[in-house]
């Protein structure tokens, strides 16, 4: 529902618009919240939040506000284009204002893969109502009948005269009018789009490429001092003792500060520790080598992966909460006929943006005013007011390009410590965090075992699936006492896209022991790669080809609804189980499956899923060597997001997915000893490489008017069991366990 | 900067070249089949001095 005013005494946009120019708000809301309040800031998505604005200025020049954060996903260009497309504005002729955080956007936090998704329609709106205002301001202008007059690039035309008005000479003009009701509107016909599913580069691609774009590590403003800081190494730990007489020698630093501890839950609070502040980030890294400091390691001292994973498999083959159940699985079980069990796990994942967190803020007057390559700026704001016990609206979050963001940047922590640092000392502050503070302090993806049994029929096909997994939540981030996962079941996991009678899903109790937060792809990094990998193994448990018993598996082309309570289906996108076969088929068409022979230790895997209501199958094609190396000659990867707004973009997110898959597979895991973080770098946080990662890979879009679907994450999770299904094929060997570098292959 | 070395060393870099001397480059938002063809596309239209 969307309602769009005349704002332009509301002072948006005043710094970029003179007096007498023509600016518009929409009021909006989600048509579905969240049934949860993962993201910490419930009230904020749930009441109505004015979220697009766009300005258009005498001279022509179309300002399109983006409020959602730019990080490589996309939407920073794609969603003012889609206003753009529905204004008929000339695009060389918009410039794009990047939004300050404020709720009357509605949600800024990108996330999810939903910007296209929630904003499509409504940026379309807000488009539309621009275009009817200025032909509403042209017919006033020549005394005709609006009906009389149209639209074209940049301008309105009165057609039985051919007089042509420019968009900037109706600006005054349009700027006075009345907003016209929803009811009025015209969107385009889909013939009619001018940009909305034609490829398009992005908005700031020349200045990423010459240097001039500005990322969160570029911030910088007068007066401003740097700070690193040491961390508690364990989740809650406490400074038992600090000496920082041999820090302060060091030239350029100027003092340490003493950061408060978290109060549980830990939320985006700072984790405390020492602050060193310097005259630069090199003197703050090397004052904080000479620091010496003494912990009270606190409760997660206990925290060891070893232990953890054993405890967690062993949860997983015990009854856990049912939170489905259909048919009689039990009975079916018990029946006396074939079963099969397989068990799954994967590790904790860090995120591992390019660019580590960092913040610069600045404490004044009782304000904070905070620039960070942030994915979530009013999360931002309301975690630095909470801290600093300060008004939402006395924090400002100015929102840097990011240096990728993957989940990791909807949490606002690092610019927190900059605020209470920046209070601390009267003077702005960055806080820049090294790569060995990003791998060691993350909000990890969390660890999971998967136990997944079904009873087969005599043709070898599931009549029973048992699906459960055990695995801290994510929600524990927000919650100390949570134990179960609720929304993470959510998708396919929970749904099970398959022609199966009996079903049960389970969910079993973990505790969380350092941060937990989600990661690109989320649950079905876990869910995804044993649900896939098990369909491999069922397949050829009973010798049959993979790709012609996942379709048998699907099923028929139908819609389908699992009906399951708590978990209802997402109005406009039901599971239409047609889309999914087809995009399995085509994947295996395009990457020639049963078609090529391939010769010894090489191999293709297929893995099929929806994820943010995006229809995704990959057939990965590898080579091992008798050394036991996997190469990665190809990826075919199909993708139905129902309308395409920008085909190039969505090509570059599943090319990137496949990379990002790639080192999820081979070598990525987070392990704990002692409530320590193992990892600290690339060395030991090994993402893919150029040789390491897929050498080709294919991305094809299925062309379809469906609602358009969510495309940064649902590549992700796709490729590590397509990968080693693949690396069955090859050499017989079966991995259930992440990463591979775990297993021999030799 | 990487490339450009690779490319003065080697004006006319394969694939096993490019793997080589790119393999401690790091990209994380997974491009390297386009650094791939940009290091290939640099290196045709480079002309010899």
């Amino acid at each position: 529902m969307t309602r769009i005013q005349n704002v332009s005494r509301r002072g948006f946009l005043k710094d970029v618009l003179s007096g007498g120019a023509f600016v518009l708000g929409a009021c909006y809301l989600p048509s579905v919240l969240r049934a949860d309040t993962t993201a910490g800031t419930p009230a904020v998505r749930a009441t109505f939040h004015p979220n697009a604005f766009l300005g258009l200025e005498t001279d022509g020049t179309v300002y399109i506000i983006a409020h959602r954060s730019e990080m490589g996903n996309g939407s920073r260009t794609m969603l003012p284009r889609v206003v753009a497309d529905e204004m008929d504005a000339d695009w060389s002729r918009v410039k794009i204002v990047q939004a300050i955080g404020d709720s009357r956007y509605g949600s800024q936090d990108t996330d999810a893969s939903r910007s296209i998704r929630e904003f499509f329609t409504v940026m379309r709106e807000v488009g539309a109502t621009a275009r009817l205002m200025l032909i509403r301001a042209a017919a006033i202008e020549w005394s005709v009948p609006a009906s009389q007059c149209q639209s074209g690039l940049h301008v309105v035309e009165h057609v039985p005269t051919h007089r042509k008005l420019e968009y900037g000479e109706l600006a005054i003009s349009a700027s006075k009018l009345a907003v016209p009701k929803k009811e009025d509107l015209q969107l385009k016909p889909r013939t009619a789009w001018r940009y909305i599913g034609k490829s398009a580069s992005l908005y700031d691609l020349k200045d990423i490429c010459t240097g001039k774009a500005v990322y969160g590590m570029d911030a910088r403003i007068d007066g401003m001092v740097y700070a690193s800081i040491e961390r508690p190494p364990v989740l809650g730990g406490k400074v038992n003792s600090c000496d920082d007489r041999e820090a302060l020698r060091v030239p350029g630093v100027r003092q340490t500060l003493l950061m408060e501890p978290f109060k549980p839950p830990h939320g985006v609070q700072p984790l405390g520790g020492v602050a060193v502040i310097a005259d630069n980030t090199w003197a703050a890294f090397q004052g904080r080598k000479k620091m010496n400091i003494t912990w009270d390691p606190g409760p997660n001292a206990s925290y060891n992966s070893v232990e953890f994973k054993k405890d967690l498999q062993k949860t997983a083959r015990q009854p856990g909460k049912v939170v489905r159940n259909q048919g009689d699985v039990d009975a079916d079980l018990v029946r006396g006929g074939k079963t099969f069990e397989a068990e799954f796990y994967v590790p904790h994942l860090a995120h591992a943006t390019m660019e580590p967190p960092v913040a610069v803020a600045h404490f004044r007057d009782g304000k904070v005013t905070v620039w960070a390559p942030t994915q979530n700026p009013q999360g931002v704001q309301d975690a630095i007011a909470q801290v600093l016990g300060l008004r939402k609206a006395d924090v400002i979050c100015h929102v840097t390009l990011l240096g990728g963001g993957f989940g990791r940047k909807s949490f606002g922590d690092f610019a927190v410590e900059a605020a209470v640092l920046s209070k601390k000392l009267g003077q702005p502050v960055k806080v820049v965090w090294s790569r060995e503070d990003d791998i060691k302090f993350d909000y990890y993806l969390p660890v999971a075992a998967v136990y997944l049994k079904a009873a087969l029929d005599s043709k070898g096909k599931p009549t029973s699936w048992l699906a459960r997994s055990a695995f801290p939540p994510i929600n524990s981030t927000f919650d100390s006492s949570a134990r179960y996962g609720g929304w993470e079941l959510k998708g396919n996991w929970i749904e099970v896209p398959f022609d199966i009678p009996n079903i049960r899903v389970e969910v079993g109790a973990a505790q969380a022991h350092v941060r937990l937060g989600w990661l690109r792809s989320v649950a079905s990094n876990y869910h995804t790669f044993a649900v896939q990998s098990f369909v491999d193994e069922l397949a050829h448990n009973c010798g049959r080809d993979t790709l012609e018993y996942l379709l048998e598996l699907i099923g028929p082309a139908r819609i389908l609804d699992a009906n399951i309570p708590g978990y209802p289906p997402e109005p406009g996108f039901p599971l239409d189980l047609g889309r999914l076969r087809r995009v399995a088929e085509m994947a295996a068409e395009k990457a020639g499956w049963g078609r090529r022979k391939l010769g010894n230790g090489k191999g293709l895997g297929i893995a099929v899923q929806r994820y943010s209501f995006t229809y995704v199958a990959s057939v990965v094609e590898v080579e091992v060597n008798e050394k036991g190396e996997v190469h990665i000659p190809r990826v075919d990867t199909v993708v139905d997001a129902g309308t395409a707004v920008n085909p190039a973009n969505i090509k570059a997110q599943f090319e990137g997915a496949a990379v990002f898959g790639t080192s999820t597979a081979r070598g990525c895991e987070i392990t704990a000893g002692d409530g320590v973080i193992n990892q600290s770098n690339f060395n030991d946080y090994p993402v893919a490489r150029i040789h390491q990662a897929p050498y080709q890979t294919n991305v094809y879009v299925v062309e379809s008017t469906a609602p358009p679907a969510g495309v940064g994450e649902p590549g992700v999770s796709v490729i590590p069991p397509a990968l080693c299904n693949a690396i069955f094929a090859a050499t017989g060997k079966r991995i259930r366990e992440l990463p591979l570098s775990n297993s021999r292959l030799s | 900067m990487q490339a450009i070395a690779l490319l003065k060393s080697k004006p006319l870099a394969s694939d096993q070249d490019i793997d080589e001397l790119m393999s401690g480059n790091i990209c994380r938002c997974g491009t390297y089949q386009r650094i791939r063809a940009a290091i290939k596309a640099a290196s045709q239209a480079t002309e010899e001095p």
